[in-house]
């Protein structure tokens, strides 16, 4: 509960403060730090949005809708607000920052962050406020129920498990940039990250969307994760916190049980087909997109 | 050309280094440019996470590790009266509805727990206890215990766990000692020292017994049904009254009379020495004071927990693990060990292996050597990249519709048409098992040749071909040995994905409880339609499907931590191989 709350305090490390060697292991201590924070700050949100008790508010009905909303809201708001900030205001702060020392500079890019944060927060409150008025939670009649195994931890989880595989073919992409490139771009007079953001990553980016693709495809077919975290609830409802099963789940448990050769049995061999077919349709996409990238590099 | 890289060189060292001063050196690389907070997010994301993958190792190994410590036992009295004596699992604060102080009969008590609650900001603790003492009339093994409620904490002196071979732990405040009817020991010290002198004695004997059962009985058992089976081939194949079938009929007739009166007397021996060793008994007391009586050979293991020390803590701890290592699972694979289960993990995973490689290498050989380089390889390359991304429960699909229902059916019916409708083959198994999950692995294995091979340098090639050399000398004597290493890798890699799929193997083979494990004693040693037991169904079955999950769920993470243990191993043994094949080639090259 006070994990998932984490990514609001997020920007808070990513502040100017200094820059060196020693950068990494600064990032590492923040973590620790803005877990902390988060942890002392949650009790506080908590009971700002939920009345104090998250379960209780999203089992009973405690309390209004709009904090909910706002909670929801956020990440949005604040993508916006930064969108905003960073069209209008970018071209501008980096037609004045020119012959801006490197403290003015610092400063400046703090109080962009703090008008990304504070905007973000508050827009997130008003469109809250706003709407109020639909409770999402009590839409079909009746409360949204929090069940322990539900699509949100499948979804974290099933995250966790496919990080390695995105991870190992987004570096594979990376490093099959050509070196002249970087070098290239770093001789122009770019830094590391205008080498990185502007050559390195537009080169790749073939190469990292076959990566994502081939994770995607993964998740698809993703059996015990599902089987063990997802509840198999047969009934699906548009609720994150209830339970759900998926394809592969369902073919999980119901073949063993399945009399052979009958209806039940085919339709569950028809499931593995849509399975095999939703992935060779994703798999074979991403391979392409590959090819064209290797291409791209033969050129090169 | 060169001079041109060198200079780019320069410049990019030159604006790296003045980029550490911290200087703004010129206008353009001004602070925003340098993407400072992006270079932030990068990092924290790395942070994240490797955080997230140590977090899941540590979880696993520290409540997997602490599986096995031998606890004190609480005994805690509550307001209304009740006693409960066991081991603390874990705390849980809360917020308690006001309904539940109605359960406190005692008006003060019911105000004095209120007062409670609201000193700690409406909050509650509550306590998980294992009270165990499981029995056909008490199915619940657990119990909650509000802060609230607790009236007294102690722990009895002579409060003894005990782990039964059924019904899962008792816990008891030793009494005394009993050998039939009569009492030898009322006193907890002289019934602990009785018990520790009559403990393996008994075992043994039960023990004893149940192997005669098992094997003698079990032999004989296995003769009469393959006398039966003889005889009912000899129907199927030359008819009902033909003169062989009644020969056979005949044969085991005569087999049946004469080792029915031999299994009769093992029976009643082994009845003898079983009612023998019943006769010592501990009696105990549970929380609530009621007398129970124990006997020795249900007690797998007993220690008085408030009284033992480190070091014999120590022991029970290393002595829980052996237990867990080598033993066979009891009571729905919620108690005992998960060999079978480790055994038939490795076992898949080699069979895997073996199957997998060959296949593997060969494929690649002509992919890369033999095949002209065209539309067509193209195409192949593609579908064993897409193989590689075909969800794994496919895989076990197929391998249940090809491998047990049609190639295993037809088995059946040529091979063991006597034994029908039982299916021999037509069923999970572990030769199916491993024939699927070398299938899925196929694709790794191919994958890391051809790239294994595509890295042998091509004037390597040419100079053996120009030794007069054969294209098959040239792969055999040249090639291959250099792309061995490769190979292994595809191995490795292969192994780590094999060993941890559990969605196929469920539909192909993996069983809850598999008391035969498929390479034993018996002729012909190998059974590879037997089904088998694996770690990561075990997982799978503990947690989810076993009837008391929560005494079950510690065992889940230790069966985790060895299941990610057990991957391990077989991945050094693995890179151990290559590092030395390794060394051989390129010291023999």
């Amino acid at each position: 509960m006070f994990g998932a709350r984490l990514w609001q305090f997020l920007p808070t490390r990513v502040a100017i403060l200094g820059e060196g060697a020693p950068r990494f292991i600064a990032v590492v201590l923040t973590l620790p730090l803005a877990v902390l924070i988060s942890m002392l700050l949650a009790p506080a949100v908590e009971s700002l949005c939920f009345g104090g008790d998250v379960l209780g508010w999203l089992n009973r009905g405690e309390g209004s809708a709009s904090g909910g909303w706002t909670f929801l809201l956020l990440p949005m708001c604040m993508l916006a607000v930064a969108f905003v900030v960073a069209f209008f205001g970018g071209p501008w702060l980096r037609q004045v920052s020119k012959q801006w020392s490197r403290m003015q500079c610092a400063l400046a890019d703090m109080a962009r962050l703090g008008v990304i944060v504070l905007g973000g927060i508050l827009l997130a409150v008003i469109l809250g406020q706003l709407f109020g008025g639909f409770d999402l939670r009590g839409a079909e009649g009746t409360a949204l129920k929090y069940q322990p195994r539900n699509a949100m931890i499948v979804g974290f989880v099933m995250g966790f498990a496919i990080v390695p595989i995105i991870y190992t073919l987004a570096e594979d992409a990376l490093t099959s940039v050509p070196q002249e490139l970087r070098e290239g771009s770093l001789g122009c007079g770019a830094t590391q990250w205008q080498t990185a953001w502007r050559i390195v990553v537009p080169t790749a980016t073939s190469g990292l969307f076959g990566a994502l693709m081939v994770g995607l495809g993964r998740a698809v077919g993703e059996t015990m994760i599902v089987l063990m975290a997802a509840g198999n609830t047969a009934i699906l409802e548009w609720n994150a916190f209830s339970g759900f099963r998926t394809l592969s789940a369902n073919i999980a448990t119901e073949l063993p049980e399945a009399v052979k050769n009958s209806t039940h049995y085919r339709v569950l061999f028809l499931a593995g087909l849509v399975l095999f077919a939703m992935t060779f349709v994703i798999n074979t996409v991403a391979e392409m997109v590959r090819r064209h990238f290797r291409k791209r590099f033969a050129d090169l | 050309m060169a001079d041109n890289d060198m200079a780019d060189n320069d410049m990019a060292a030159r604006e790296k280094t003045a980029a550490k001063r911290g200087g703004s050196v010129r206008r353009r690389s001004s602070l925003f440019a340098r993407g400072e907070s992006m270079v932030w997010l990068t990092g924290a994301a790395l942070v994240v996470s490797v955080a997230m993958i140590l977090g899941l190792l540590t979880i696993v190994v520290v409540r997997g590790g602490a599986t096995f410590w031998p606890q004190a036992l609480k005994r805690i009295e509550t307001v209304d009266g009740r006693a409960l004596m066991g081991e603390l699992n874990k705390t849980e604060t809360y917020r308690p509805e006001p309904h539940v102080f109605d359960s406190i009969p005692d008006e003060t008590e019911r105000e004095k727990a209120r007062a409670m609650v609201e000193a700690n900001g409406g909050r509650s603790e509550r306590l998980f206890i294992r009270t165990g003492n499981r029995s056909p009339n008490n199915r619940d093994g657990f119990h909650w215990v509000q802060d609230f409620q607790i009236s007294g904490i102690s722990f009895p002196d002579w409060a003894l766990t005990i782990e039964r071979t059924e019904w899962g732990r008792f816990y008891g405040t030793l009494e005394g000692f009993r050998i039939g009817e009569e009492q030898t020991a009322s006193d907890p010290e002289a019934a602990w020292a009785l018990f520790e002198k009559h403990h393996d004695d008994a075992l043994e004997t039960w023990e004893d017994a149940q192997e005669i059962e098992k094997d003698d009985v079990g032999a004989i058992d296995a003769t009469i049904e393959e006398a039966r089976l003889a005889a009912k081939g000899a129907r199927i194949k030359h008819g009902e009254g033909s003169a062989e079938h009644v020969a056979a009929q005949q044969a085991f007739d005569r087999v049946v009379e004469r080792w029915d009166a031999k299994r009769k007397a093992l029976r009643e021996k082994v009845e003898g020495m079983r009612a023998e060793s019943a006769t010592y008994r501990l009696i105990l007391k549970d929380a609530s004071g009621a007398e129970h009586e124990v006997r020795l050979v249900d007690i797998v293991r007993a220690y008085p927990a408030n009284r033992v020390g480190w070091g014999e803590k120590l022991a029970i701890y290393l002595a829980r693990w052996w237990e867990f290592l080598t033993d066979e699972p009891r009571e729905a694979n919620q108690e005992g060990g998960v060999w079978p289960a480790i055994f038939g993990t490795v076992i898949l995973t080699l069979i895997m292996t073996i199957l997998v490689v060959p296949f593997g290498v060969l494929g690649a050989l002509y992919l890369r050597e033999y095949a002209k380089q065209g539309t067509l390889v193209s195409i192949v390359r593609i579908a064993v990249n897409n193989l590689a991304g075909v969800p794994s429960i496919v895989f076990g699909v197929f391998g249940f519709g090809f491998f047990c229902y049609t190639i295993g059916a037809g088995i059946d019916q040529i091979f063991f048409e006597e034994k029908l409708p039982n299916p021999t083959y037509g069923k999970g198994g572990i030769l199916w098992a491993s024939l699927t999950l070398a299938l899925l692995t196929l694709p790794v294995v191919i994958v890391a040749t051809e790239e294994a091979l595509a890295a042998v340098p091509n004037s390597m090639r040419e100079g053996s071909y120009a030794c007069g050399a054969s294209k098959w000398q040239t792969i055999r004597r040249i090639v291959l040995p250099r792309a061995m290493p490769g190979v292994m890798t595809g191995m490795i890699l292969a192994i780590a994905r094999g060993a941890g799929e559990v969605a196929p193997i469920m539909l192909v083979g993996a069983a809850k409880m598999a008391p035969e494990l498929p390479v034993d004693g018996h002729f012909p040693f190998i059974h590879p339609e037997r089904s088998f037991m694996h770690l990561g169904f075990h997982i799978y079955d503990l947690g989810f499907q076993s009837p008391d999950a929560k005494a079950a769920e510690p065992l889940v993470f230790t069966t985790t931590l060895l299941l990610i243990a057990i991957v391990v191993i077989l991945n050094i043994v693995a890179i151990t191989i290559r590092t030395k094949l390794r060394k051989q080639f390129i010291e023999g090259a």
